[in-house]
């Protein structure tokens, strides 16, 4: 085609986009718009919708469950995620500069918590901190660190770290695998004049990868921020036959009561749906407003550039 | 050019129709109605005991040759959802429904199961205890279903260990000590000091607060509300304070029901006696004691009789197929050859005490309770049974006074600051209950 030619409009690309639209709108924005009317009713699973208006919206505000839900998951992202980046950030710099031998070997040791299913996870740690019979309580009574077994899964005070860890553990490889696709994109002879110039790892890790992995960084922390107040799988999975109630989740005390995992329980074991949409739309604007703040933090130095 | 666009058009979008038949599944068949053996259908049933289902299967396809059973197995933890979901959609809910006790409530007045009472199902329920024909009639007078199994609670314990601490096995002296023969906590907790005492401390007589949490929430002080009234002050204060008694005597494990160690304890000897119901014998003594042949017995309940049962079966309003559910919810419930099944297989009673006289197979001994004749001691225990009134806010009720107990278990509260604690919670999220 010439310069001059005028581009042909055609039909052709719209009928292939056709599935995916319908898709689109009978899977995600259907069920989003619904969720929202939802949540101006006091729907119990069964019986006929019934406006309530904004009723559910008031009730969170006053809700000191869901006040403790949200104070829990801010508790467990703090606990997690600087220390997970940090280490994520060592580790990618270490086996990008080869400090260590076996890169591919550590590379896929440190992924394979990331791809192991999350309900094999919880089995595992539940079996780990069982009170009798875990290994955990085994070891440290082999040792004599402790003279009778720990409960870890009955007392509230053990929720969070446990949790934390666990999410710690898991998302480690994966963080690592996309730092270490962003300082791949490094010009290797930047390192190499630090190097001349005498610099150490140190200085090269601070001055030169941090910097230059930037929006890498920006990309990891805002995803692992929205994946943390989503978080669910592993509380609910760890405290799965902790109680002997069947409406029980989130752990002794609800002291691993995340916000999705007080959503579950209002909607599939309290039957209280309406609540639960409004639960999360109300976690929906939490998790915009941290990425727009986050986004914002971390993109300053930038945009003043 | 045009020829083709055309072409592909039809293609796209012949594809995208045929994805979207498929994940909506097939249609089923309708049944024919028709009296007896010549009932026809198809039934599909979900269920979370597959081998067990099974063997009904086996034995209601073999007196029904014309209907086909479809199993489909469903975990019990996904059961409502599942259920709640193809209800609400119109479509997809099995023909015969087992509604477990755990969330009866949430259906029992939903409308979406056949009134068994009324033509032409007109369920004779005369020989079933009342308070199950209760449990399972509706707001509108509607007996939605039929109960399954009699399922009195009791206390099952180690023959071994009994013998070895407290110098005989015979079940009516360990029932005077600790089962029926206890009417308060204190000639309960007294037994468990006794037995600790004995073993040094190696063995506890109950495995946690939990395994007598269940008991005594069943027991006829049990109920945590009357109408709009909370009874929380009333009958879970003395509950927790005789907990909180267990605890300071030291006779219990420590250990959380159906836990992974909870399971172990069965075959290691570590606990002495575990309330439960019938059922336990075939699902959790046998299950988790290879051993437990002979080597266990039962007695009756200390301080009050209780009911440790589920639910019941019903037929789907939205079946195709409801005479061949209604042959099979008979045949679950109060059919002579149906509740042999589950007897043999499992130790379960029938609900339909008439059915108890009809076979000499109710009167033999079990073999893992050491030849015990279990059906008159089961039959004996139904007497005094009072069973708490469902109501639609049980879940966070349970949810908040589990919460109080856990602090209880964990010694983070005392049993009057966990009741305080209970208190306070009703306040903010039950506040239409008061005491």
């Amino acid at each position: 085609m010439g310069k001059d030619e005028p581009v042909q409009r055609s039909r052709a690309p719209y009928v292939f986009l056709m599935p995916y639209a319908v898709a689109f709108l009978v899977f995600f924005l259907f069920p989003v718009g619904f969720s929202f009317v939802l949540s101006l009713t006091d729907w119990d699973g069964l019986h006929p919708l019934r406006s309530i208006g904004f009723a559910n919206y008031g009730a969170l505000l006053n809700d000191a469950t869901f006040r403790g839900s949200m104070a829990t998951t801010a508790i467990i992202l703090l606990q997690t995620l600087p220390m997970q980046i940090m280490l994520a950030l060592v580790l990618a710099f270490g086996l990008h500069m080869s400090i260590v031998g076996g890169k591919d070997f550590f590379q896929t040791v440190l992924f394979l918590p990331y791809i192991t299913t999350p309900v094999a996870v919880g089995l595992l740690f539940q079996s780990l901190l069982g009170g009798q019979f875990g290994l955990v309580n085994a070891l440290l009574l082999r040792v004599h660190l402790i003279r009778e077994p720990i409960q870890w899964l009955l007392q509230p005070v053990y929720a969070k770290p446990i949790i934390s860890f666990i999410l710690g553990w898991r998302n480690l490889g994966y963080i690592m695998v996309f730092l270490m696709a962003g300082m791949k994109s490094i010009p290797w002879e930047i390192y190499e004049s630090a190097r001349v110039d005498g610099a150490r790892l140190p200085t090269m890790f601070w001055r030169i990868t941090v910097p230059l992995i930037r929006p890498v960084l920006s990309f990891v922390v805002v995803t692992s921020v929205i994946g943390g107040f989503q978080l669910f799988d592993e509380p609910f999975l760890l405290y799965q036959f902790a109680s002997a109630v069947e409406s029980a989740v989130g752990g002794p005390d609800h002291a691993g009561l995340t916000i999705v995992t007080y959503l579950y329980q209002t909607a599939y074991r309290f039957h209280h749906w309406g609540y639960a949409a409004a639960i999360g739309y109300a976690l929906a604007i939490v998790i915009l407003v941290c990425t727009f703040l986050g986004l914002r933090l971390l993109t300053r130095n930038r945009r003043g550039a | 050019m045009k020829v083709r666009i055309v072409l592909s058009s039809i293609a796209v979008i012949f594809l995208a129709a045929a994805g979207l038949l498929y994940a909506s599944g097939g249609k089923e068949q309708g049944a024919t109605a028709a009296a007896g053996s010549e009932v026809s259908g198809t039934v599909t049933t979900w269920t979370w005991n597959l081998e067990f289902s099974k063997l009904f299967k086996a034995a209601f396809e073999a007196k029904f040759p014309k209907v086909t059973n479809i199993l489909v197995p469903v975990s019990s933890s996904d059961y409502p959802t599942k259920l709640q979901t193809a209800l609400a959609a119109g479509a997809g809910a099995p023909d015969e429904v087992e509604l477990d006790g755990a969330y009866l409530i949430q259906f029992l007045n939903s409308g979406m199961f056949e009134d068994l009472s009324k033509p032409p199902y007109s369920a004779d329920v005369s020989q079933i205890p009342r308070f199950l024909e209760e449990r399972l009639t509706n707001d509108k007078g509607q007996l939605i279903g039929i109960s399954n199994e009699s399922d009195p609670g009791e206390l099952y314990y180690r023959r071994d260990v009994a013998k070895q601490y407290f110098g005989t096995d015979d079940p009516k002296t360990i029932g005077d000590l600790l089962g029926s023969g206890a009417p308060t906590w204190d000639k309960f907790i007294a037994a468990g000091t006794k037995l600790r005492q004995a073993s040094g401390g190696k063995v506890s007589l109950v495995a946690g607060l939990t395994d007598m949490f269940t008991m005594m929430t069943r027991q006829p002080n049990g109920a945590w509300h009357a109408g709009n009234k909370l009874l929380i002050t009333k009958n879970y204060l003395p509950m927790f304070r005789t907990l909180e008694a267990i605890r300071k005597a030291g006779i219990d494990a420590k250990l959380q029901q159906w836990s992974p160690e909870w399971n172990s304890s069965f075959a290691s000897g570590s606990v002495l006696a575990y309330p439960g119901a019938p059922w336990y014998v075939g699902y959790v003594i046998s299950q988790n004691d290879k051993n437990a042949k002979g080597n266990w017995a039962m007695v009756g309940n200390p301080v009050g009789n209780w009911w440790f049962g589920g639910g019941g079966f019903a037929v789907c309003s939205l079946s195709k197929s409801k005479a061949a559910a209604w042959e099979w919810v008979k045949f679950r419930t109060i059919d002579k050859e149906g509740v042999k099944v589950a007897f043999k297989s499992s130790g379960a009673i029938p609900t339909a005490q008439f059915l108890i006289g009809t076979d000499p197979l109710y009167g033999q001994p079990s073999e893992i309770l050491g030849g015990q004749v279990p059906i008159p001691i089961y039959m004996s225990l139904l007497d005094g049974v009072k069973l708490p009134p469902l109501s639609l806010d049980d879940p966070v009720a349970n949810d908040i006074i589990n919460q109080g107990l856990t602090r209880l278990d964990n010694g983070s509260a005392t049993a009057d600051q966990a009741i305080a604690f209970i208190l306070d919670t009703f306040k903010q999220k039950l506040p239409a209950y008061a005491e």
